[in-house]
């Protein structure tokens, strides 16, 4: 199809032609793909309004894209809109039925909501179906830890063994995952993997900071650096900094 | 045509997949990409229920059958017009609360000013708007569904508008059954209270306990019925009047001030009212046990010339203690002078 645009590139303006294919070749190609590497990148960074504003352009570009119907939910689930995601869920659900990521989700969004009962039974119906994603086992893994199961650790192995090159980002998510059930000893291992596979991503240095520091590991000053230094901006990172620097208001206020 | 998802090649013209059932032709469709969004004063609300869920303070969900009653139950006109008295609350129930959010809000607002400005013209408008908003939730949630013609409609919309201003009417006496409201028909420059303004009263707590003198009360209604019965006095004119004598003291007026018990009191602060100047008592009032000489311009012989004797001054003005229905302790009208009244002291 061609872009409205198009009928217009013909046209000449005086001399100044300029070469044709010159922008193409510095400019990359704004398709679906372009958008969903942007959106990763942007989930990678912590800036989740971004990536989900990414995903809807991938999903602009080709409506049936299932990493971007799948990406919005989970976006929507990273900014805490719990109610919205599962809606969400269900309207992809609608696009891709009975596909047991999108289910993994909707269980993820009802877990994180304190709908439990709605979360074991999606976790349920998604972990029946045929070619199972990372994502189904780190929700599994998730609703197991809640309700303080041992087989957590196993559903965090299957993720991982079944993710392939995505396996820094599994590792990440688990970390992300046990450090928020207070499994920083474990949640570390995950943390450290994932901050030297994916260098360039600020979560997984906060992340890795976050546990280090709850563990009172001097190293956290450290990655949380790493992390201001890519994204500088990140002012949770910033004020986590602080605390761990012992440089927090209260800190200063008493003069210690 | 080739699925997005599991690759399977179906016939041209199909809507789903064969295989799997996902949507073939996303073009052929208008599909919504851009997912709804929390708006930002929401999250503290829903961290609060999340919290409490967590906690199992609330359930995950109502029990399947008090559900399904609640469905059956609500599904009918006069269940959604019963739960109308609470504007939104069937649609709050029913999950479509977002549909009538902003007549919500709006009827808040419009009752909220209509109460702020009670006492005034303005008041009664926003309150009457107040009620029409009203009554347009509830008919919206309820007849809407299954009434289309426009008579139909504008008929249930009047018979709901009715039946909401009598609860509007009935609502105030049960909620705050001690408090009432009266317009002054003196001038009593000394407080600042002017004739017409708008005084809120409380009831008593006890009608046995001694009221001070200058207290301004409103006198129950029944008590200038049987006046007017007698001397012809409108009960309409008068609700509010001040407490000039107390049980056991005497009353008359001297050069346009009330004497009471020998003692001359300030007609600035107790001033006398036009119709007692006009016809002054002749001798001493005396003011029983258990009652007050409660002075207002009571419009006495409404209907044709007639004379004045102490006789029909006592009827007007000795109130037994019993039928004082409360005491005034706010001047809410005019706004410019809203304020707390000061209780006097003899």
């Amino acid at each position: 199809m061609n872009r409205p645009m198009d009928r217009f590139s013909q046209l000449e303006f005086g001399d100044e032609k300029t070469p044709q294919g010159r922008q193409s070749r510095d400019v990359p190609a704004r398709d679906a793909e372009y958008y969903r590497r942007e959106a990763t990148k942007y989930w990678l960074a912590a800036d989740y309004e971004v990536a989900l504003r990414n995903y809807s352009r991938v999903l602009e570009q080709n409506r049936t894209s299932f990493e971007g119907w799948s990406g919005q939910v989970l976006m929507l689930i990273e900014l805490g809109e719990y109610r919205e995601a599962s809606v969400w869920a269900d309207k992809a659900l609608e696009l891709f039925p009975e596909h047991p990521e999108l289910l993994a989700l909707k269980a993820l969004a009802c877990a994180r909501d304190a709908r439990m009962e709605q979360a074991v039974a999606y976790s349920d119906n998604s972990v029946g179906k045929d070619n199972l994603t990372p994502r189904v086992w780190l929700t599994r893994a998730e609703i197991f830890l809640h309700r303080k199961g041992p087989i957590a650790e196993g559903c965090i192995n299957k993720a991982i063994s079944c993710a392939g090159d995505l396996a820094p980002i599994v590792k990440l998510e688990a970390g992300r995952l046990l450090s928020r059930k207070h499994n920083y000893t474990i949640a570390l291992q995950y943390l450290r993997d994932a901050a030297q596979n994916l260098p360039r991503s600020p979560v997984a240095w906060y992340e890795l900071g976050c546990c280090q520091a709850r563990l009172g590991l001097p190293e956290a000053v450290h990655s949380l650096e790493q992390c201001l230094s890519l994204r500088p901006d990140w002012s949770e990172a910033q004020k986590m900094r602080r605390k761990v620097e012992n440089k927090g208001f209260f800190r200063r206020l008493l003069g210690n | 045509m080739r699925c997005p998802r599991c690759e399977f090649e179906n016939i041209p013209g199909q809507a789903r997949c064969i295989r799997c059932g996902s949507i073939l032709e996303a073009g052929s469709q208008v599909i919504e990409i851009y997912p709804p969004r929390m708006p930002a004063w929401r999250k503290p609300f829903r961290d609060a229920i999340r919290c409490m869920r967590g906690w199992r303070v609330v359930p995950e969900k109502p029990p399947t059958a008090i559900r399904r009653e609640f469905d059956r139950i609500a599904s009918g006109h006069l269940a959604g017009l019963v739960l109308g008295i609470v504007p939104g609350l069937a649609h709050l129930l029913n999950g479509r609360f977002r549909e009538v959010r902003l007549f919500v809000l709006l009827w808040f607002i419009v009752l909220g000013a209509g109460l702020f400005l009670s006492g005034s013209g303005t008041a009664t408008l926003l309150i009457g708007l107040a009620i029409g908003i009203h009554a347009w939730i509830a008919v919206r949630d309820s007849l809407f569904k299954d009434i289309t013609n426009l008579v139909e409609r504008v008929g249930a919309i009047l018979i709901v508008l009715v039946a909401l201003a009598l609860l509007y009417w009935i609502t105030p006496h049960v909620v705050a059954p001690g408090f009432a409201g009266g317009r002054i028909s003196t001038n009593i420059p000394a407080m600042d209270i002017h004739e017409g303004d708008y005084l809120l009263v409380r009831r008593l707590a006890d009608v046995d306990d001694l009221l001070a003198r200058g207290t301004l009360v409103l006198i129950h209604p029944e008590t200038l019925r049987n006046a007017r019965r007698e001397l012809n006095v409108d009960p309409g004119s008068v609700t509010i009047g001040q407490i000039v004598a107390l049980p056991g003291e005497t009353v008359h007026v001297e050069d346009g001030a009330y004497v009471v018990g020998g003692r001359v009191l300030d007609a600035s602060r107790f001033p006398v009212p036009r119709w007692l100047q006009g016809h002054p008592p002749r001798a001493d009032i005396f003011v029983p046990a258990r009652s007050y000489f409660v002075s207002s311009e009571y419009r006495v012989a409404g209907h044709g010339p007639m004379t004045v004797t102490d006789q029909m001054i006592t009827i007007i003005c000795i109130v037994n203690a019993s039928d004082i229905r409360g005491q005034a302790f706010m001047q809410w009208w005019p706004l410019s002078r809203r304020r707390f009244i000061e209780q006097t002291h003899g």
